[in-house]
Parts: structure tokens; C-alpha cells; sequence
């Protein structure tokens, strides 16, 4: 078992660096996605920024308290994007009859999805994420020593697991209807963009989804709390956030247990 | 033991039933109704380690079913298969380590990838040791003469160049069975030769069970000594190929070149043939004749005999029908197994 | 699908090409319009979020810049449908075309490129645009109580006013889209430039509440034609003359940027052969 996971390990890693050296082959390409991304994060910093050129607090959160949050939500993001965004060409494979190649190979087909692809811009969040968190760091009064840095290391695996593991159950539903567009885990994956902001701003509905629909409040509001010292939001939920990840991962392995029965039940 | 066996092997499918447009995909919504297709019906199969076997038959009677449960990519209905010993869609990855797949159309390169770049995560991924994996490569290197292109990414590869790297990547890991999908389509005919000789080769030197499916003819003619022929779901031809000759290739053509044009050939020949049972007699140039018949009623000897006590004849050529030709007038159902051995 | 090409009544005399372009896009935009249907949903979630947040701030009776709660919601809810225009998925499919190279096969035909770019363009946005009307009609009425457009003639200039920021939006597009003559990234591109006009066309916050210095940047930019102007005069903040001045600023934004696409076309053709396709 310990060999197993030590080969899966090496790899994956030997499967991803293949992306990574693809992409920088093309330094123009790797410069415009990172700039792409780190745009379209920004022009959101600068949204809440000019909110706060107009009041000092929202809800009682100030403006580095809430770039924190922004901040822990794009920073798995980026490196779901960097690292497991293969399930992304499920749909494509499925289609054109490419999927069989991964299952006529010894190696798991979970394992040689996720690696289908790198999306290099990812960089460009977690780039921007960082500099965000270290300046929100600087700037909030907080008590911060080795138990914060290993509960927000804890964080981010916890939440870019949960994010990878979202995406990789709805982009199953390629095995359900193959000829489905990309719609509906590019709808799903867009909700994680709600992590941005506290979700104790929004409608009772819309924090009952984000929580136990669409967990993605447990990417940056859960422990986020936490972190900031914040009070309101419940501390056992805040700190027992980092293991929604693993927790919807299992999930998304039942699903992709039975869509892949299912495709090798009917073929396709 | 076989390498390969299935029996009674069986694959239904259930396709859902939609009326066409935005009201049919409600209605399907709303009351789901599937038919079921029979796509494998109870199949025997059986093959020892070291044949070549082609399987063919029309597109939609089975062959790609059969194969993907061979590979363990389909789950059977019912039916037992096993190859290597192993239950393939059981055992799937171990299944993965003994064989080799080449899809003819889609490639198993990294796109961007170096093709020796490709070659090596394959031998990671199959977790090749390291002499055998140098050997191997050296030996598909050699032979299919890759060098020139190792450094290649597979984007910039011509089809053919592609195929060959294909090849070299289904047999890195030393399998015992090759799975060949339609493995020169689109090809020149040179480079489907070459594809074909090194196939051959592969299957006699190196022992490795080799099953193709393909439309061209001239594949199957050239690699396989075994045909399986698969229509509506069922075997219609299991044995040599030299027997589906034997079996449906009693019909033979006799060309003559005659020393000058000789205007009324066909009726003198119809005179002295009149009482063997020829098939037709054509006439396409004045100088030349050709004689359709039955081995089963005639043989060449008697009707040239015959026939060059009353015309000039020159020269005279025997055509054997080619397995092209039989294959072709089964698919298209002007020969039926059902004949067969049918008393003259 | 069908066997018997002639068994259903076909029309046999042509039509324009632009508005036969246009029609097939249209048809495209229904046929799937589950795809549609589902971005403009996904763009639904960012109006969410600014609904929460904006409503909490101005949760006190504030106003800003003249703005009170009512307005607020209705500007977001205006700038959303407006927004919608030319969505993601029609500047994708721009830059796809010539980063595949199927721009080739679109070359070869006797039309203008540009031309038939907007045409196609403009057919999908008359699907997109009628959808997200809907939706905002829909969620205003029913759930944010909107208020209707300040006047008659604020409707019908914010009506003209709407297809001229789409004008500017899908030169801005097509300009970009002609990038990709030259890089691979078209994706990362077409970020940038979404990003880029969310910020500063207003659809993400009325250019108003922006400091001074970053105002008068976005106002000299054309991406303020796309969504702020015409939501201002919908909300009857420009009006008149104001108004005029501002739908006269597209009209000199659109224009320029057409001239520029043009100018910029034969350089990029050429770097098509370059690439090799």
C-alpha cells in the first residue's frame, strides 16, 4: 500500500511537470495567462477597495479582514488550477472515445484524469493571493505565530482539495450525458467566487447552500473566523474546516466509482 | 491454456428512446424508455498465445464491443472471458500490464511532448525495468526506425510517422497480446507495408498474440492466418484463412490470350464447354476470353484442354479469388454461411 | 438527421449574407440554449454578491454619490442584463476560430470578416440579450422591486444607447480576438479583457463611487460606453444634452476602434502565415 501511493506519487509528479515545461516553452503565453487571471482577481480587490473608499466597515469587516478572505479563496484555487485541473477534459475525452486509453493502461484512471491538464495561470492566483495575504497580515492586528501559519498551511490544502474534488464529481456527469457541455461544472466552479466575500453577508438561503450544498464557505468564511480572530461563526466549525476537503474528496470518488461503472457497463 | 477465452461472452446495452426536439427531452424527462441493443450475442472465442487473429465484420456488428471487454474497458452482461487467465474487467490494471493497445485514429502520445519524452513516462506508467526497457526500445528504435524522430513532439509527426511511434509505445512494456485498431488507416500503401512487416514480425519473433480489427483487406490477408468474422453480434466465421478460400472460393477465372482477335470466341467456347458447368464466358478484348467456374464442377485442366483444341490460344492465366474479394461479397451479403457445403 | 433532404420544404432563394449570418447564430444561441441559459446563471452569482454586499452597505439610509438603496439595485440589475451582451462564450468563440485555424476556411468565403463577425455576434446577443432581460425583469419585479427606466425618451435613448455599447464591446472583442494571430493564450487574453471591462465599463461599480483620478480613467476609455452610460440614462442620471454627449462618445468610441480593426487586419492575416495554422 505505502508502494503504491510512493509510485502514484512519482507519477503524478513526472505526469505534471510534463504541463509545466510545455507551458514555459511558451514564455509570451505563460505571461499573458498569469496576467489574465491575476486581472480578473484584481479588478474584484479593486472593487472592495473602492467600497471601503466609502465606508470604513461592512458588516463590521474591514477591508483587509475581508482581502484576507478574498485572498484564502484564490489561493487553492490557483493551485487547483496549477495541479489537478485535468477533470476539466473529461467531457472531451469521453466524447471522441479518448477515455478508453486511460483504462487500458495500469495505472489509475482517476490518477491520469487529474494530469490531463496544467492551467499554468493558476500562477497568477496564487501570486496575487499571496501578496494579498501578506499584506492583509500586515495590516490586521492579529496574534500570529506557528499554530496560525499551520492552520492556514491546513486551510489551503484543505480548501484547493475541496475545490478539486467539486470539480472533479460535477465534471463526472460526462459519463452520465456525454454530449452535456461544460455549462454546469463551470456553473458549480463559479460559486466558489461567493468564498470571496464573508458569507455571513449573504441571505440565509444562499449560506445554507455555500455550506452544505456547495461547501465553498469552507474554503475562506470557516476558517477565515478562525484566523481573524473574528467573532460569530461557529469555532468548531472553523476549526474543523480544513477537513471538508477530504471529506467532499471521498465523496467525489463515489461519484467517480459509479460514473465509471457506468461507463464501462454501456460503453459509450 | 489459451491465452484468450471467452464463452457465451454477451454485451446488451440499454439506449434511452428520445423523440427529436425540446418536447421529446421532456417527455424522455419525464417517463424514461430505453430499448435494449444486442451488441455481443453469446460469442465463443478462443485464442492461443502467438496467434494473429483477424476479427472483422461490418461496422455495428460487435468487433469494438468484443475488444473493449477483452480489454476490460466494457463490463460483459453475461458470459465468462478471461485472458491470461485473468478476468479483464475484474482485473483491470493487471489486465493493462500484458497488453498493448493501438487505436488506430487516436493517438497515445503527449501531444506536445518530445516522442522520446512520451516513450519514457510510458515505460514510468507501465513501470518497465530499466534493461528491459532499454532493450526495448533500442529493438522498436531499430526496427521501426525511429531515431530521426525521437526528438520530434508528436504534434509535427506525419500520420504514418505517428503510427510507428504508436506502435513503439504499445510495446514498450514487453505485452503478450496486441490489440491493432484499424492500425494503417489513412496510410500510403508504403508505409502500411512497413507497418505490416514489422507487425508480422513482432507476432513471429517475439511470440506476442496479435488481434486486429480492420477494414483493410490487405491487413488481414498479410498479417493474420486466423479469421473471425462477426456479424450481428454472433461468430459467423471462426478458422484458417486459408479455409474461408476452400470454403467459399470455389469460383475460378481462367484468362486466355489468343494469338489473333478471334471475333466469335464466346460461342465456340460456350460450344465446347457445353457440358461442363461454367459460370460465364466474357470476351472484353477480340484477343481475349476469360472463363468463370466451379472448382466443385470443373476443373482448370479439363476446360483449358478444351479450350486450346478449338481456339489459338497464346496464353492462358489462372485467377484464384483473393480474400478480399470473399470478404467483400460476405459484408455485403451476396455470400451467405449459410450455403455452404450446399450440395451441387 | 434526415434522409430526404428535400422532403422538408426548403427555401431556395438566398438571403442577404450578413442577415443569414446573423440567423445562424441565432439558431446556434437556441439550440443551445442550455449553455446559455447556464452562463447567464453564472453571471448571476456575481449580481448576487454585489446585491448582499451593496445592501448592506447602504443598510443605514446612506447614499452615495446621489445613489440610494433603490437605485443601487436597479443599476445592478441594469448593468447585468446589459453586461450580457456578447457573452464570454461569443468572444471565445472569436478568438477560437483563429487560434484552431479555422479562421482559414472563414477567409476563403466572399465575405468581409469583420462583417461577418458582428453578424454572427450580433444574432447570439439578441438570444443572450432577450434571456437576460428576462432574468432581470424577472428577479426586478418579482424580488428587488427595480424601478422602471426615468422617462419614455430615457427608454428609448437607453435602448440605442445599449446596442452601441455592445458596438464598442465586440470591436474590443474583435480587436483582441486578432491578437491571437500572434499568441496561443487566447484564454488568458480574453481574462484580461473581461477583467478589464468589468472594471471599468461600471458593470462590477458605478464609475461614480471610483476616486477622482481612477473616474476620469475609466471615462477615457471606451469601456464606460459599454454598461455605463447606458445605465445612467436608464436611471435618468444623464439625460438631454448630458445624455447626447455620452451616446456621442460611443458613436466616436466605436468608430475608432472600427478603423483601428481594420488597420490592424491586413498585419494580422500575414501573421497567420507565419504560424503556419
Amino acid at each position: 500500500m505505502p508502494g503504491r501511493l510512493v509510485r502514484m506519487a512519482r507519477l503524478y509528479w513526472r505526469l505534471q511537470l510534463v504541463h509545466l515545461r510545455t507551458h514555459l516553452e511558451y514564455e509570451a503565453d505563460f505571461w499573458i495567462g498569469v496576467v489574465g487571471v491575476a486581472l480578473t482577481h484584481g479588478a474584484g480587490l479593486v472593487f472592495v477597495w473602492t467600497v471601503f473608499q466609502r465606508v470604513p466597515k461592512v458588516a463590521g469587516w474591514t477591508l483587509w479582514e475581508i482581502a484576507f478572505l478574498y485572498a484564502l479563496a484564490i489561493v487553492p484555487r490557483g493551485l487547483v488550477e496549477l495541479l489537478a485541473d485535468g477533470q476539466w477534459r473529461l467531457r472531451a475525452l469521453v466524447n471522441r472515445g479518448e477515455f478508453d486509453r486511460l483504462l487500458v493502461r495500469p495505472v489509475s484512471p482517476a490518477l491520469q484524469l487529474v494530469t490531463q491538464m496544467s492551467s499554468i495561470h493558476g500562477f497568477g492566483s496564487v501570486l496575487l493571493g499571496a501578496v494579498v495575504l501578506a499584506r492583509a497580515l500586515d495590516h490586521l492586528d492579529i496574534a500570529w505565530g506557528p499554530g496560525q501559519w499551520g492552520f492556514l498551511a491546513l486551510s489551503i490544502a484543505g480548501g484547493a482539495t475541496l475545490i478539486a474534488s467539486v470539480n472533479f464529481a460535477t465534471n463526472c456527469v460526462a459519463f452520465w450525458d456525454p454530449s452535456a457541455n461544460s455549462a454546469f461544472p463551470f456553473l458549480v466552479q463559479q460559486s466558489l467566487e461567493f468564498a470571496k466575500f464573508p458569507v455571513s453577508l449573504y441571505g440565509r438561503l444562499i449560506q445554507a447552500l455555500l455550506t452544505w450544498v456547495l461547501p465553498f464557505a469552507f474554503v475562506s468564511y470557516y476558517p477565515g473566523t478562525v484566523l481573524l480572530g473574528r467573532p460569530g461563526g461557529d469555532r468548531a466549525i472553523g476549526y474543523a474546516a480544513p477537513l471538508a476537503g477530504p471529506a467532499v474528496a471521498l465523496l467525489a470518488g463515489l461519484v467517480w466509482r459509479r460514473g465509471l461503472m457506468r461507463y464501462q457497463g454501456t460503453g459509450h | 491454456m489459451p491465452l484468450i477465452e471467452a464463452h457465451d461472452l454477451t454485451k446488451r446495452f440499454r439506449l434511452p428512446v428520445k423523440s427529436p426536439g425540446l418536447a421529446g427531452a421532456v417527455k424522455h424527462l419525464l417517463r424514461p424508455r430505453h430499448e435494449e441493443k444486442l451488441a455481443v450475442d453469446g460469442i465463443d472465442l478462443t485464442i492461443e498465445a502467438g496467434e494473429s487473429v483477424a476479427y472483422v465484420g461490418p461496422n455495428g456488428a460487435g468487433k469494438s464491443t468484443t475488444v473493449k471487454m477483452l480489454t476490460g474497458i466494457v463490463v460483459p452482461s453475461s458470459g465468462k472471458v478471461r485472458v491470461g487467465g485473468l478476468v479483464p474487467h475484474k482485473r483491470r490494471i493487471e489486465n493493462a500490464r500484458n497488453i498493448g493497445v493501438v487505436f488506430g485514429q487516436r493517438t497515445q502520445l503527449w501531444w506536445d511532448l518530445p516522442v522520446q519524452e512520451s516513450l519514457r513516462l510510458l515505460g514510468d506508467i507501465y513501470e518497465v525495468p530499466e534493461d528491459r526497457f532499454g532493450r526495448n526500445l533500442r529493438e522498436v528504435t531499430e526496427l521501426l526506425e525511429l531515431e530521426p524522430l525521437l526528438r520530434t513532439p508528436a504534434r509535427q509527426l506525419s500520420l504514418g510517422q505517428r503510427m510507428r511511434c504508436d506502435l513503439a509505445a504499445s510495446l514498450l512494456h514487453g505485452p503478450s497480446v496486441l490489440y491493432l485498431d484499424e492500425p494503417t488507416i489513412g496510410l500510403d500503401v508504403a508505409v502500411k507495408e512497413r507497418i505490416r512487416q514489422f507487425i508480422k514480425r513482432v507476432n513471429a519473433e517475439r511470440e506476442v498474440t496479435v488481434l486486429l480489427t480492420s477494414h483493410d483487406l490487405a491487413d488481414i490477408e498479410g498479417l493474420c492466418s486466423r479469421l473471425v468474422m462477426i456479424d450481428k453480434g454472433r461468430i459467423a466465421f471462426d478458422g484458417p484463412l486459408q479455409e474461408i478460400r476452400e470454403r467459399f472460393g470455389r469460383e475460378r477465372v481462367i484468362h486466355l490470350i489468343l494469338h489473333e482477335a478471334h471475333p466469335g470466341g464466346v460461342a465456340i467456347a460456350t460450344d465446347a464447354l457445353r457440358d461442363l458447368a461454367t459460370v460465364a464466358i466474357d470476351q472484353p478484348e477480340p484477343h481475349r476470353l476469360s472463363v468463370q467456374f466451379d472448382s466443385a464442377h470443373a476443373t482448370a485442366g479439363a476446360i483449358a484442354g478444351r479450350l486450346m483444341g478449338v481456339l489459338p490460344v497464346n496464353d492462358l492465366r489462372l485467377d484464384e479469388p483473393s480474400i478480399e474479394r470473399i470478404i467483400r461479397q460476405l459484408y455485403e451479403g451476396e455470400l451467405r454461411f449459410a450455403e455452404e457445403g450446399a450440395a451441387p | 438527421m434526415s434522409d430526404g433532404a428535400l422532403a422538408a420544404p426548403m427555401r431556395l432563394r438566398p438571403r442577404p449574407k450578413y442577415l443569414a449570418l446573423a440567423l445562424t447564430s441565432v439558431q446556434r444561441a437556441v439550440a443551445y440554449r442550455g449553455t446559455t441559459l447556464l452562463n447567464l446563471l453564472s453571471s448571476l452569482i456575481w449580481v448576487a454578491m454585489l446585491y448582499y454586499l451593496w445592501r448592506t452597505v447602504f443598510a443605514e439610509g446612506a447614499r452615495i454619490e446621489g445613489f440610494a438603496w433603490w437605485e443601487m439595485r436597479t443599476y445592478i440589475l441594469v448593468s447585468y442584463a446589459v453586461n450580457a451582451l456578447l457573452s464570454f462564450y461569443s468572444l471565445a468563440r472569436m478568438t477560437n476560430a483563429i487560434r484552431t485555424g479555422e479562421v482559414a476556411a472563414e477567409l476563403v468565403r466572399p465575405v468581409d470578416y469583420l462583417g461577418a463577425q458582428l453578424a454572427q455576434a450580433f444574432g447570439a446577443a439578441v438570444v443572450e440579450g432577450a434571456l437576460s432581460s428576462g432574468i432581470a425583469l424577472l428577479l426586478g419585479v418579482l424580488l428587488l422591486g427595480i424601478s422602471p427606466p426615468a422617462s419614455p425618451l430615457a427608454a428609448l435613448l437607453f435602448f440605442a444607447s445599449v446596442w452601441l455599447g455592445f458596438l464598442v464591446k465586440f470591436l474590443v472583442g474583435y480587436l483582441v480576438a486578432l491578437l491571437c494571430f500572434w499568441t496561443k493564450n487566447a484564454i488568458g487574453l480574453i481574462w484580461a479583457q473581461t477583467a478589464l471591462v468589468n472594471l471599468f465599463s461600471g458593470a462590477l461599480i458605478p464609475l461614480a463611487f471610483f476616486p477622482e483620478w481612477l473616474r476620469a480613467l475609466a471615462l477615457a476609455t471606451p469601456f464606460s460606453g459599454i454598461v455605463y452610460t447606458p445605465a445612467s440614462i436608464y436611471l435618468g442620471r444623464l439625460d438631454g444634452l448630458g445624455a447626447l454627449g455620452a451616446m456621442g462618445m460611443q458613436v466616436l468610441w466605436a468608430g475608432a476602434l472600427w478603423l483601428l480593426a481594420r488597420l490592424l487586419w491586413g498585419p494580422s492575416v500575414r501573421a497567420l502565415d507565419v504560424q503556419g495554422g
